[in-house]
């Protein structure tokens, strides 16, 4: 697939998005993780986020989804400027055009797999038809764990109904934050099968990750050092992804002992 | 190994304050009711007054034996949870290389000096519930012959005696079990309650079940030489052994009502959705939690009933609360130690449900529906209860079940159930306020 830097709709527009936190035990003290970031998610792509640990990935994308207050910026999704709504109609744009699927404790842990599948969309209020529940459990696989609770099924497993419920939901936008991290190699290509073809649903994909050849698989990449974008490539080589990813640690550490 | 456990405790503190608050109050509770019985028995002896002997044994004995006896209950549960809640923990140490009999003995430990730190604690304590449970009784019109509470060195042992007894019962089947679960078992923390009641406990239900047998069959179906009064008598007692029967068999009968109850109400709303899934996948914290609120609304049915049906008897507040005071008290410190106790496990699915798109008040609903199952369980088990020992003690007295039930004073049983529903509630509102203020996902990070 061809790549391009021109795509019509930016999904998700970052305006001088900076976050900063309170350092725990020095009052009124801050640590900035964000250096006002700007950055454009190109619709119905999958946009992959790499750089070294601690560069501000999760924060990006928990800030992205209003899951994380920024300090100061504009966040638009969808042409929505999603930091000036209140907390009920920010709950509300989540439910409706927002999937996630985290690294880990993804689900309810109180509710059944097909329970924790039509949880968002019973949030906003619809109900999931039965039918697309199952379609989605059986595409992957877990359609014998229907009635389990998520103590009961294996990490792969549990990931693949994180990504059964974005299957089953269709949000117009799926945050995923290292979804294989914890993965063997089989169940994390399943994962990253699905997140990969989520897009020609229709969706738009921002995925954290550490791991280049997963990474290559995006449309584009997002590559992160130290709270800022560092660089943004084309997707499909893993040996480029890798490089970016070095490049922007080494710059990183000279940075870092310069100051 | 000793730096282990003491960093274990203080992670767990506010766990640990909980258990070492309903304890102390269980203790205080026993401790003092048992006091004031010896000191109005010793006054009434020492003033040669017969009488008031006997009505003071019968009087005191009363209130000891239901207060031990809710006090043992409540604290052995809620003991019981904090270790089970914790044994995720506990299989780490294993897997760390911990022998299991270790394992085990370290809980030991740690339930001896809770028992002994609460009882410790509750001396004082039991001092202050002596006196006024002795000055409650002057209210009710007994002759006390200025009986009053002065430090005996043996109340200190017997407060100590109250607080060891019920976390011992309450940890010794599960430390027992903590160190024989497979470790990943418990690592994984599966939910469920054990499958089967286990010997201990299935051989004591069977004992109860033949007190409940042994009491009935006299007080419903023979002519007794003592009359009515004494068939009356049996049919109570029978009762008693009943409701400590299904108490104690809780996770097969409080379970299953729940499931009953909450099945039948026809709402299609998430919240209540969330919460009837909650209670239910994890039973063990629910039925501890009701337990004590069924446990003192069934208590004061089944007296309620004894009154109206016995000849001259009240079945006024005020003369329950003579008797069951005490078992008000430990109920309610043991039941919201109970939902406090759990709190951190609810964290986690509301952050999820919150990071879902869960819109501001579905959270806090969905905690305020399940106060509201507790309370509701809690309050079907008192009726079916008050039903149940209506019907035998009417047989009993040989009066109709409708002239007693009639008589029962119902605006005193709904605002004690509408205090239970208020009271699990409003913990539960104060627990989803806290949880509301922290950020959701950063309950989601381990
Ligand atoms: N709630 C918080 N309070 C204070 N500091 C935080 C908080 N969350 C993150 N940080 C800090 O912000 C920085 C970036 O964290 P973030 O989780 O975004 O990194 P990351 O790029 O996702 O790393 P990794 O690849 O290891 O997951 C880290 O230095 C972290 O210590
Ligand atoms: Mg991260």
């Amino acid at each position: 697939m061809p790549f391009s830097t021109t795509a019509p709709v930016p999904c998700i527009r970052l305006r001088g998005l900076r976050t900063e936190f309170p350092i725990p035990g020095r009052r009124g003290e801050t640590t900035r993780v964000l250096h006002d970031i700007d950055l454009e998610i190109p619709e119905g792509r999958l946009t992959a986020v790499v750089g070294p640990s601690g560069s501000g990935k999760s924060t990006l994308l928990l800030c992205t989804a209003g899951l994380e207050r920024a300090t100061a910026g504009s966040v638009e999704i969808l042409g929505t400027d999603v930091r000036s709504l209140s907390p009920r109609k920010q709950a509300a744009f989540r439910s409706e055009n927002i999937g996630f699927v985290f690294q880990e404790y993804n689900l309810v842990s109180s509710l059944t797999v097909e329970d924790n599948i039509a949880l968002p969309a019973r949030l906003a209020g619809r109900r999931v038809p039965r039918a697309r529940v199952e379609d989605a459990m059986a595409r992957l696989g877990i359609a014998k764990h229907a009635r389990r609770r998520p103590d009961r099924l294996s990490g792969g497993e549990r990931q693949r109904v994180a990504v059964a419920r974005v299957v089953a939901n269709q949000p117009r936008i799926v945050f995923a934050d290292e979804p294989t991290g914890a993965l063997d190699l089989k169940s994390g290509h399943v994962v990253l099968d699905w997140l990969q073809a989520l897009p020609a649903q229709g969706s738009t994909v921002l995925m954290v990750t550490h791991d280049p050849h997963a990474a290559a698989r995006a449309d584009q990449v997002v590559v992160m050092g130290s709270g800022r974008v560092h660089a943004v490539i084309p997707g499909g080589d893993s040996h480029a992804v890798g490089d970016a990813v070095l490049a922007a640690q080494s710059a990183d550490e000279a940075g870092g002992e310069e100051s | 190994m000793i730096r282990l456990v003491l960093s274990d405790i203080r992670l767990q503190a506010s766990m640990w304050w909980w258990t070492l608050l309903c304890a102390t109050v269980g203790a205080a509770c026993s401790a003092g009711s048992a006091i004031a019985m010896f000191t109005a028995v010793s006054a009434a002896r020492a003033a040669g007054d017969a009488r008031m002997v006997s009505a003071s044994i019968a009087l005191g004995g009363n209130i000891v034996f239901f207060t031990v006896l809710a006090a043992v209950g409540i604290v052995a549960s809620a003991v019981g949870l904090t270790l089970t809640t914790q044994r995720r923990e506990h299989a780490l140490w294993v897997i760390l290389g911990i022998p299991r009999h270790r394992v085990r003995s370290i809980l030991r430990t740690e339930m001896v000096v809770l028992g002994a730190v609460a009882g410790a604690l509750a001396a004082p304590l039991a001092l202050l519930v002596a006196g006024v449970t002795l000055a409650q009784w002057k209210g009710t019109g007994l002759e006390l012959h200025g009986a009053s509470v002065g430090f005996r060195f043996w109340y200190v042992g017997a407060s100590v005696l109250f607080g060891l007894v019920p976390c011992l019962l309450g940890g010794w089947g599960v430390t027992r079990r903590a160190a024989r679960t497979p470790e990943m078992r418990a690592f994984r923390d599966y939910s469920d309650p054990p499958a089967r009641p286990g010997v201990a406990r299935a051989g004591l239900a069977l004992c109860l079940l033949a007190g409940v047998v042994g009491m009935w069959v006299p007080g419903l179906g023979l002519e007794l030489k003592g009359g009515l009064a004494q068939r009356t008598a049996f049919a109570f007692a029978g009762n008693l052994f009943l409701v400590c029967l299904l108490l104690l068999m809780g996770p097969w009968v409080l379970t299953p009502l729940m499931k009953l109850w909450t099945a039948l109400v026809p709402s299609r709303g998430v919240a209540w959705h969330l919460a009837v899934q909650s209670c239910r996948a994890r039973a063990t914290r629910s039925v501890t939690t009701v337990l004590p609120f069924a446990l003192s609304l069934s208590f004061v049915g089944l007296f309620m009933v004894m009154g109206k049906a016995m000849p001259g008897g009240s079945a006024g507040l005020d003369n329950i609360l003579v008797v069951l005071g005490w078992v008000f008290v430990v109920s309610w410190v043991g039941g919201l130690a109970v939902i406090a106790l759990v709190g951190r496990e609810r964290a986690r699915d509301s952050a999820v449900v919150t990071v879902a798109g869960a819109r501001p008040g579905v959270v806090t609903r969905s905690m305020v529906y399940e106060g509201a199952i507790y309370a509701g369980t809690a309050i079907v088990f008192g009726a079916l209860f008050v039903a149940v020992s209506s019907l035998t003690i009417a047989l009993g007295a040989r009066i109709d079940v409708v002239r007693v039930l009639a008589g029962l004073p119902w605006a005193t049983l709904g605002a004690l159930a509408a205090g239970t529903l208020v009271t699990t509630c409003l913990a539960l509102v104060l627990q989803a306020a806290r949880v509301s203020r922290t950020v959701a996902v950063r309950a989601l990070r381990p």
